[in-house]
């Protein structure tokens, strides 16, 4: 029973307004309005929608997401799902079909070759 | 009946949950909860706010007022502070509660104003009406009279 007690799951017709934080893995087929901050992994189905700013160790988007990203992991963007604000993570990957309006930042840097003045 | 939210032990929610959904709480939500599937505050959850559904079962811990269109279960190691209402209420014993009880029917119907469609109910269930209790001696004289007819 403790499997289902740490799996966080927001159900297709459930409206959630408000700041959710802690941490463990999040499923969202509904719909969140607000603020989240997971120390763990959040994934919105093909119905979920995340209208907040998102903080997490990883995002995986099949849905919707209206907010700016910041996972210390990496963010995935599925066939399908949308992300509409800036991304930061580590690693991010965008599949054919998903869809990024917004600015990718992956916070590394150029080799020092293409670095230097010409 | 599809699969019941959940907010796990782990997280915690300040705000409102509203929806046509079961809900499970192990964690912990400030604010009210208002759905119109079956609820449960397990054993280690914990709301605090006002709560709404068409049952309610108390396993943890509840700060507010509870109305169940059904039924509403405090069970055994319960600790709840605020009022109950609903048509059929259940104390168990090793419960801990305070507040009012208010065993009947509820005056007004429980509805939720969502924007969500009628998936999943039946054409003509009745959704928002609450059961409203007859009187046993009249309802076998109206019953015995349709019989007759």
């Amino acid at each position: 029973m403790t499997d289902t007690s740490a799996r966080g799951y927001i159900g297709a017709s459930l409206v959630v307004r408000g700041r959710l934080e802690g941490e463990g893995e999040l499923e969202i087929d509904g719909k969140l309005e607000g603020d989240l901050n997971i120390a763990g992994e959040i994934s919105i189905g093909k119905t979920g929608e995340l209208l907040a700013p998102v903080e997490a160790e990883r995002v995986v988007v099949a849905g919707l997401i209206r907010g700016d990203v910041r996972a210390t992991e990496s963010v995935r963007i599925r066939a399908g799902g949308r992300l509409e604000g800036d991304v930061h993570a580590l690693r991010v990957s965008l599949e054919d079909g998903g869809a990024l309006i917004g600015a990718i930042d992956m916070d590394f840097e150029l080799p020092p070759e293409l670095m230097e003045q010409v | 009946m599809s699969k019941p939210s959940i907010i796990p032990r782990g997280m915690k929610l300040v705000g409102e949950i509203t929806g046509d959904e079961d809900l499970v709480v192990f964690g912990r939500v400030d604010g009210p909860i208002r759905i119109t599937g079956m609820l449960v505050i397990e054993d280690g959850g914990a709301v605090r706010g006002d709560v709404q559904a068409k049952t309610v079962t108390v396993r943890g811990a509840l700060a507010g007022d509870a109305h169940a269109e059904q039924s509403l279960w405090v069970e055994e190691g319960a600790l709840v502070k605020g009022s109950l209402r609903a048509p059929r209420v259940k104390v168990a014993d090793g419960a801990r509660f305070k507040g009012r009880v208010e065993i009947g029917a509820l005056r007004t119907p429980i509805g939720v104003a969502s924007q969500s469609t009628d998936a999943g109910l039946k054409p003509g269930t009745p959704r928002h009406r609450a059961p409203t209790p007859k009187m046993p001696s009249i309802e076998r004289t109206r019953a015995r009279r349709r019989a007759r007819v």
